[in-house]
């Protein structure tokens, strides 16, 4: 006799829902991936967010540490260009941007890669990356201005730091040459006072160098902002404010522009701050006037000075 | 294929029968059974109708009547004399005892037509249409156990109980649809406007529509031809706020006498869409939306389909033109690392700037089936153009200017089919056999490299046979068996160095040559208790040969921003996936259920390496593995119409899957869903207004908290969708209106199936979307 059918289906149903709900049996999976930090003993991976390398300086210690319980794998680190929002629209004949690309792994083939296979902490510390002389990333001259580097690791298991939950190490550092345009506070300030609801008063200069590569002035552009994002990064945060900009010249690397630039060798602050004036905003404790030069060979150089608000 | 288009027009004259369609009274094709009874009280045979409503009942035996059965229909009883004088077409009526019943259970009755023995669904046309979605795919995603893959809102691509791509089959006027369906951010080539009525099978039908069609079928039928002599047709306009939408369509068919033709033209234009969210989290930064605007997420289409046909004395045959053509850019923060600057508005949300992709896929298809000596014949041939364009700026991939200028990536990919079935009736049931073949060339240009150049010959034979082994009991049993023989090109990719050729090349993929050989088999029972119960078994086993893609790719695909790398040692795919389900009506409730288990032997998916590429603007190296998978769920539904004609559906849907080798779920696994909807029509109506009806739908769709590998999990959400439709009388000419709003509380969720879900971007926010059609008659 043929049972009822909603007997026999729902036997069979409960049976299937039974069977598939024997589920994540066995042991745990690792699904955790690698810790990327800083080098036991310090406080910042090398180099740190915003970290300004001086126009001497000819390369970066880069320095930081992967750990991982089940084994770090390999480790990758990328340094490239962060002039204009990774559209690379322009090359330039001269100079040459940074563009280091390394797997550290057991089976690397430069020693100076190699890691211990499986290791539960693999130190990176340093790992030079140079920019001037003949152990040099760049065949020419580097390009003055902003790079980003990240740094990526993997288990054994395959499990991967990434960008979606931010446990990649992912930063912008600046590289400043004797050939890029200089900007410097009267007295070697390194920061300037000023009265909340008064004009934002400068002194100093922004130039070019007597160094043979220098080439004239192209752009210039001030921002007075709460934060410094290291990355012209404020649109979006609200806790970031921008209180007062101002742009002369054309910019090589991003859509923006202001009027003409009153000379392309030399310009003072305290006139640029005049004819058109930044206004100190009150309530605010903590200002910083970022300033973002470019010259007609592209290189960048970016300033990020304290404003003291009374 | 012109050549047989005309000989097939040749009239096919059989004798001593008698050809059957049945249909419903809204002239929708019924797979009845069909009962034929002489002097005594026992039938003397049983047929179960095709999937068209069609079959040739046989006049010897003395037969004297019919009766024709359906679920949820009258029992209707013709005699020999009926049948000539109706011309062979036999329309049922919904069950008399309850007409509201049936469309309680409707043609979303979870486990469709006696026609298969696997759970079934039946979208017509207008209710495809209805969904107001851009996608074809997006338009199916309230069905149970469907779902949508997408990349933003003009993109998409069908899931079915959690599988997709390959393991998808498209089956379009009898044709397989062959684009690139193997990538994430690859949408279906296929226009809602301009298909006909579609049918889902949710599971293995390898034994009649070929491999790749282990996880279930989308199977879209022609439009129909037209029932009368005349010229008709209309115009539709669509408009949606969400992206700034507009679209138009054009539909005419005409018939004199035997002829036939058909057309369909639909344009569509959008801008950047909209998300409830004026910033995003990725990479540790907080990024921009401006203007809660996805930058440069605007797209274009332009799809026709023209068909000219000839009706046969017991057949027809048609031949089919339709090109899909579609510009979408892709978001701009979706390549490298965005930043602030490169999310900037434009100034034009309609533009389409790169990256972008621009598809095209050309079809010319014809379709013929006949009847002679009680067989049904069926011939189908086709050739399609797929030619798919992915442009980028070169530097941007780490080389110098290319000769390939913008087009990173360019995959033209041509496919012939021929496809020949013929069904024999047996004194209760029907034996099918066919044949099908296949032949495939992928040619590439551009300057990154993915996929080689490949060609490929796949042919398959089969046999089923239907048998009913009572009125109530039919079972289904059949076998097929696959060749393939595939050749794959080496590829050399030339090495750049500071943007500059080196003159040196890397040898991404050798040559590979394979001609594997497969089984596959099938078996169902289908039980009829009753007019208010059925139940439904399906046992059968699918393959799948390894794609180029899985076989030989070696670069970096976009899509999934990841490097991946083919394995040339890859084996057959298949799977065994039992299928069970029931339905059953109780007064104005009804409720069906339907669960699977399948197993996996050889599941390819791409796995992280735990190595990264070498590759510039990459990170790691995926590779392509195969392991043991099972997958188990199902889906429930319950309907309910109430005294006041308040129809209320719930329905809910679950997919759980697991590798058996390393123990974890698999990737894109959608998240268990809860959909209720209650749908009102409206009783007054006036000389303007009528036929109007309410609806809204109340998705609670949960966490995925199941992810594989490398996979984030996403949270839940509950959304909110609300529709008005129904006709508007103007000038006597009836219009139709349709009114609807997605995501009414404008919510920001995360949809784990997105490609977009990568980057923490949030799907569409509050869309109003309305549709006019002005008929032309």
């Amino acid at each position: 006799m043929i049972r009822t059918p909603n007997k026999l289906f729902l036997l069979a149903f409960f049976g299937l829902t039974l069977l598939s709900s024997c589920t994540d049996s066995g042991e745990p999976q690792d699904l955790q991936a690698p810790e990327i930090g800083p080098v036991a003993g310090t406080t910042a991976i090398s180099p740190s967010a915003g970290q300004v390398f001086s126009p001497n300086e000819q390369g970066v210690d880069v320095a930081f540490q992967v750990t991982d319980p089940q084994g770090v794998q390999e480790v990758l680190l990328d340094i490239h260009g962060g002039f204009d929002g990774h559209s690379h629209g322009r090359l330039l004949s001269n100079f040459e941007r940074l563009n280091v690309r390394k797997i550290f792994s057991a089976s690397a083939s430069d020693t100076r890669l190699r890691i211990e296979a499986g290791s539960t902490s693999v130190r990176i510390d340093p790992y030079a990356v140079i920019w001037e002389g003949p152990e040099a990333e760049v065949q020419g001259n580097v390009l003055a201005g902003p790079y980003h580097i990240t740094i990526s690791a993997a288990d054994i298991n395959g499990n991967q730091t990434s960008f979606g939950d931010g446990s990649n190490y992912h930063t912008t550092f600046y590289i400043q040459r004797p050939y890029a345009p200089m900007i410097e506070l009267t007295g070697g300030a390194t920061s300037v006072s000023a009265k909340a609801g008064d004009p934002l008063e400068l002194e100093g200069f922004i130039q070019t160098t007597a160094h043979p590569l220098s080439t004239p002035l192209k752009f210039v552009w001030l921002r007075l902002t709460n934060q410094d994002r290291f990355d012209e990064q404020e649109g979006g945060n609200a806790q970031v404010q921008v209180f007062g900009e101002q742009m002369m010249g054309e910019s090589s690397w991003r859509n923006l522009r202001g009027a003409a630039l009153p000379s392309s060798e030399s310009l003072s602050l305290r006139n640029l701050t005049e004819a058109q004036a930044l206004t100190v905003p009150t309530g605010q404790s903590q200002l910083i006037l970022i300033i973002w030069v470019e010259d007609m060979a592209g290189n960048v150089t970016r300033k990020a000075i304290p404003v003291r608000a009374g | 294929m012109v050549l047989f288009w005309v000989l097939g027009a040749t009239e096919v004259w059989a004798q001593s029968e008698i050809s059957l369609r049945i249909m419903d009274q809204a002239n929708q094709p019924l797979s009845a059974h069909i009962l034929g009874y002489a002097a005594q009280e026992s039938p003397v045979w049983v047929l179960i109708a095709d999937g068209e409503g069609r079959a040739t009942i046989s006049l010897k035996n003395s037969i004297e009547k019919i009766e024709i059965t359906h679920v949820g229909f009258e029992k209707r009883s013709v005699t020999i004399s009926q049948i000539k004088q109706l011309n062979g077409v036999i329309l049922l009526v919904p069950s008399s005892k309850n007409l509201e019943e049936v469309a309680v259970l409707g043609k979303k009755e979870a486990l469709g037509t006696l026609s298969s023995s696997l759970s079934t669904l039946k979208v017509d046309k207008e209710e495809l249409l209805s969904q107001q979605s851009i996608t074809f795919a997006g338009a199916l995603e309230n069905l149970p156990g469907v779902q949508a893959m997408n990349m933003g809102v003009g993109i998409s691509k069908p899931m079915i109980r959690g599988l997709s791509f390959n393991r998808i089959l498209i089956e379009d006027s009898g044709i397989k649809q062959e684009g690139q369906q193997w990538g994430a951010d690859h949408g279906l080539e296929i226009d809602p406007h301009t298909s006909g009525d579609v049918e889902i099978f949710k599971g293995p039908v390898s034994l009649i529509f070929g491999p790749d069609a282990l996880g279930g079928v989308v199977k879209i039928n022609p439009i129909p031809a037209p029932l009368k002599e005349r010229i008709s047709g209309s115009v539709a306009l669509d408009a949606q706020s969400n992206s700034r939408l507009i679209g138009s369509s054009l539909s005419l068919q005409a018939r004199k006498g035997k002829y036939f033709g058909l057309g369909t033209l639909s344009v569509m234009s959008h801008g950047d869409y909209e998300v409830p969210a004026d910033r995003y989290t990725y990479a540790g930064y907080v990024l921009p939306i401006v203007d809660q605007r996805l930058k440069n997420t605007a797209g274009r289409q332009l799809n026709f389909t023209l068909a000219g046909g000839k009706l046969l004395y017991n057949g027809e045959t048609r031949l089919t033109l339709s090109r899909f053509g579609q510009e979408a850019g892709i978001f701009t923060g979706a390549v490298g690392i965005p930043t602030t600057y490169s999310l900037e508005d434009d100034g034009d949300s309609r533009d389409i700037q790169f990256p972008r992709q621009i598809n095209t896929h050309w079809k010319l298809i014809s379709n013929t089936h006949w009847e002679r000596k009680k067989v049904n014949y069926t011939l189908d041939l086709g050739y399609q153009a797929n030619r798919r364009r992915e442009e980028s700026l070169p530097h941007v991939h780490g080389v110098g200017p290319t000769p390939s200028g913008n087009l990173a990536l360019g995959l033209s990919l041509d496919t012939y089919t021929a496809n020949f079935a013929a069904k024999y009736p047996l004194s209760k049931g029907s034996l099918q056999a066919g044949i099908m073949n296949q032949f495939m060339n992928n040619t590439y240009s551009g300057f990154e490299f993915l996929l080689p150049a490949y060609r490929s010959f796949q042919s398959g034979i089969y046999g089923v046979l239907e048998w009913a082994l009572s009125k109530k009991i039919s079972l289904n049993i059949g076998a097929r068996v696959d060749s393939q023989h595939l050749k794959i090109d080496e590829h050399l990719q030339p090495i750049y160095e500071r943007l500059e050729p080196t003159g040196e090349f890397d040898q991404r993929n050798p040559d590979i040559s394979r001609s594997p050989l497969a089984p596959s088999i099938s078996t169902g029972w289908i039980w009829q208790v009753d007019d208010s119960r059925l139940v439904k078994f399906n046992l059968g086993s699918g393959i799948r040969f390894p794609t180029p893609i899985e076989l030989a790719s070696n670069g970096i695909h976009h899509g999934n921003f990841r490097h991946e790398k083919g394995n040339s040692t890859l084996t057959t795919e298949r799977s065994w996936q039992a299928d069970l389900g029931m339905s059953q009506e109780w007064g104005t409730f009804s409720l069906a259920i339907s669960s699977f288990v399948s197993v996996y032997r050889d599941f390819i998916y791409l796995a992280p390496s735990g190595r990264f590429s070498p590759l510039p603007g990459s990170s790691m190296l995926w590779e392509y593995r195969q392991d043991n998978a099972l997958f188990a769920g199902g889906e429930i539904q319950f309907s309910y119409l109430s005294p006041w004609n308040l129809r209320t559906t719930l329905s809910g849907e679950y997919v759980w899957n697991q590798n058996t080798e390393n123990q974890l779920p698999l990737p894109l696994t959608p998240p268990a869903s809860i959909l209720a909807s209650l749908d009102y029509p409206i009783q007054n109506s006036s000389s303007v207004f009528r036929d109007w009806s309410l609806g809204m739908d109340f998705r609670k769709t949960f966490a995925q908290n199941r992810v594989a590998r490398n996979e984030q999990a996403t949270t839940g959400y509950f959304l909110v969708d609300w529709r008005m439709n129904g006709m508007v009388t103007i000038a006597q000419k009836n219009l139709a209106l349709t009114i609807s709003i997605r995501n009414l509380g404008n919510v920001r969720y995360l949809n784990h199936l997105s490609r977009y879900r990568l980057i923490n971007i949030p799907e569409p926010g509050r869309n109003v979307s309305i549709s006019l059609t002005y008929p032309l008659n």
